[in-house]
């Protein structure tokens, strides 16, 4: 009997591992002749992000495609970066109703980040952000007012109703789009919703019609604490370099105004409600270690009694043998649950992301000129050339620019790696 | 007394396991997909695997399908003594909606359909391709080429009615932490009398969908 008992739980203890094991869906990976075919119309300088677009799978292909969207636009390579992004944001927007990754990982036996990567709320609106600029480049006012409504609608899912939807960036330049479509009516209505939402947002002039955009500083980071690491956190990203931003032309000199800070847009999202899940696992694996560790105690309390009675010769030693056994088996199972339990937070992030955006507008501007990132003590960080370009129809034009040096990034995504033992 | 305990070491055993691999098994992945999936065909007036809340394929279907009836039988546009000149292409055609959009596949299909079925009762104008059309017509006159089997007419055809049209959305999410999202879809078709002004034929096609994605993503 003692034998089968053993049997039986060694047996639920494998049949526990096989069931829960975490391992990824293992597809054939692609060539090196498959993947230098993808990479060939690619920038230079975004190719090893691209590479991993190919090579890791479902599971972080949005990531690296933001990665080498916003990389390729830095490589002023709109193309490559309009095809990221819109494969990117055909993730963000599938509805993962029934997703074997998303339900695999709301098993307690299963980080988070088994999930497929879509971000967090701050980083699909940048995706939407990055994707309307792109349209605006095009001269297609219609998706771009449709991709920086979409941004704004990936920020509604805040905790604190003050800070759900409060991305007005997103509505400023959705009035943009429809003022450089012929709609001043429609832009007043985006412009008075950014003004709801951020009394100091500055906004657009009738006759404007060029818009400057800049950025500085490094992404927000995420990180996890908790006793489990089962906690999302937020860290500013650097910004030690520019704090303040003048676009200098021939004619002119424009402040860049305040658009947004990602860190605020991250830090005031609040608790998400997978959150709720990872409280869960938490609480399993803590529940299951404390089981383990007092039906191990007195499995040794009970083993030690029946040896006295034993040698005492009074009846009832076996009874305590079995009792000890049974509780053994149960600690060692609880044990094993506790073990295999894995609440830790996703805290992959897109880490060439920028801290702040600012931007300006103004009436048309014919003139080459530069922009001028500015420290905090007021010295000139680095300069980089300001190039605005009108549209294909010429009813606006852009200039979109980042503080220079601040986007490189490893080829390898942080925290992408799905550690089984962790 | 022991056969009594063996018992119990069983049931704790057994139902631990049950316990806890079950609920485990419950969570079981599909596989279907894992090594990828040959391309096949899909109707597309039926709603697809991979769906969300805006337009998609069936809808364009549908509604073009409608409007070409509709139009057809509309005595102003279809039932004229002499087939009217019509425009319909994207270029007032506007998306305010939130859903990024190629509009041309709602125009295309629209001016295609309609242009199959009307049997001469309408004519269309392809007033995108008018550039075009001038630099051939230039050349004919120019005699670097001759004049073709159709003959020559003294401008390009001036046009008595364009299409517009506006497709709009309102989005809404539940806050009740059931991350429900619904949008609402709003899609106008007017045709305009290029003379007057005068809408001589409107419709709409609207729908409403609700999804929720997995808790994983909210």
């Amino acid at each position: 009997m003692i034998r089968t008992s053993v049997t039986l739980v060694t047996a639920a203890c494998l049949a526990l591992v096989s069931t829960t094991a975490g391992a990824a869906p293992k597809a054939k990976p692609p060539t090196e002749e498959q993947i230098q075919a993808y990479l060939a119309d690619k920038p230079e300088a975004a190719r090893p992000l691209f590479r991993h677009v190919m090579l890791d799978g479902e599971r972080n292909k949005g990531l690296y495609l933001m990665r080498a969207g916003l990389a390729s636009m830095d490589a002023g390579d709109f193309r490559s970066a309009a095809g990221a992004f819109d494969e990117a944001l055909t993730r963000i927007e599938a509805i993962y109703a029934n997703n074997p990754s998303a339900i695999k990982a709301r098993s307690k036996y299963v980080k988070e980040a088994f999930k497929d990567f879509k971000g967090e709320g701050y980083e699909r609106s940048m995706a939407y952000y990055y994707r309307g600029v792109l349209y605006l480049y095009e001269g297609d006012y219609d998706n771009a007012r449709a991709s920086f409504m979409s941004g704004q609608l990936q920020d509604q899912w805040a905790e604190d109703a003050e800070y759900a939807s409060d991305f007005a960036l997103m509505d400023v330049l959705s009035g943009w789009a429809s003022q450089c479509a012929g709609d001043p009516g429609l832009a007043r209505d985006f412009y008075e919703k950014a003004r709801q939402k951020s009394a100091d947002i500055a906004i657009p002039a009738p006759g404007d019609r060029t818009l400057l955009l800049a950025e500085v500083g490094r992404s927000p980071q995420k990180w996890a604490d908790g006793k489990y690491q089962e906690n999302l956190r937020y860290r500013q990203g650097d910004m030690s370099g520019a704090a303040s931003i003048t676009f200098r032309l021939a004619d002119a000199e424009l402040s860049g105004r305040p658009g947004e800070s990602l860190y605020r847009q991250a830090a005031t999202r609040g608790g998400r409600e997978v959150d709720t899940i990872l409280a869960g696992k938490a609480s399993f694996k803590s529940t299951t270690a404390s089981v383990a560790s007092g039906t191990g105690q007195a499995a040794m309390i009970a083993m030690q009694t029946s040896n006295s009675l034993a040698a005492q010769n009074y009846g009832g030693a076996n009874s305590m043998a079995y009792a000890g056994l049974a509780l053994g088996a149960l600690s060692l199972f609880s044990a094993a649950a506790s073990a295999a339990a894995k609440p830790q937070a996703d805290i992959r992030y897109w880490d060439n992301l920028p801290e702040t955006l600012a931007f300006a507008t103004s009436p048309p501007i014919g003139t080459f000129g530069q922009i001028e990132f500015v420290s905090a003590t007021g010295g000139q960080v680095s300069t980089t050339l300001l190039e605005p370009r009108p549209d294909p129809r010429g009813a606006c034009s852009i200039a979109w620019s980042r503080e220079s040096g601040t986007y490189a990034v490893p080829d390898t995504a942080p925290n992408s790696e799905l550690k089984k033992k962790s | 007394m022991a056969r009594n305990a063996g018992k119990q070491v069983l049931f704790v055993a057994v139902s631990m396991a049950l316990l806890v691999a079950g609920g485990a098994s419950a969570q079981k992945r599909d596989k279907t997909y894992d090594k990828g999936m040959k391309a096949q065909e899909l109707d597309p007036s039926q709603r697809g695997p991979v769906s969300g809340v805006g337009i998609e394929s069936q809808d364009i279907i549908g509604m073009t399908d409608r409007m070409v009836r509709d139009m057809l039988s509309n005595p102003q546009l279809a039932g004229r003594a002499t087939a009217p000149r019509v425009i319909i292409d994207d270029q007032y055609f506007t998306n305010e909606s939130s859903q990024r959009l190629n509009k041309r596949i709602i125009t295309d299909r629209l001016r295609v359909n309609l242009n199959r079925a009307s049997n001469g009762r309408m004519n269309f104008i392809g007033r995108e391709y008018a550039s075009m059309v001038a630099q051939e017509r230039e050349l004919k006159r120019e005699g670097v080429t001759d004049v073709g089997t159709t003959g020559l007419t003294r401008a390009q055809a001036g046009v008595d009615f364009r299409l517009t049209g506006r497709i709009t959305s309102e989005d809404s999410a539940a806050q009740d932490g059931s991350g429900r999202i619904q949008r609402f879809n709003q899609i106008t078709f007017e045709m305009i009398d290029l003379e007057s002004g005068v809408i001589v034929w409107s419709n709409l096609y609207d729908f409403a969908r609700v999804a929720a994605d997995s808790v994983m993503y909210r």
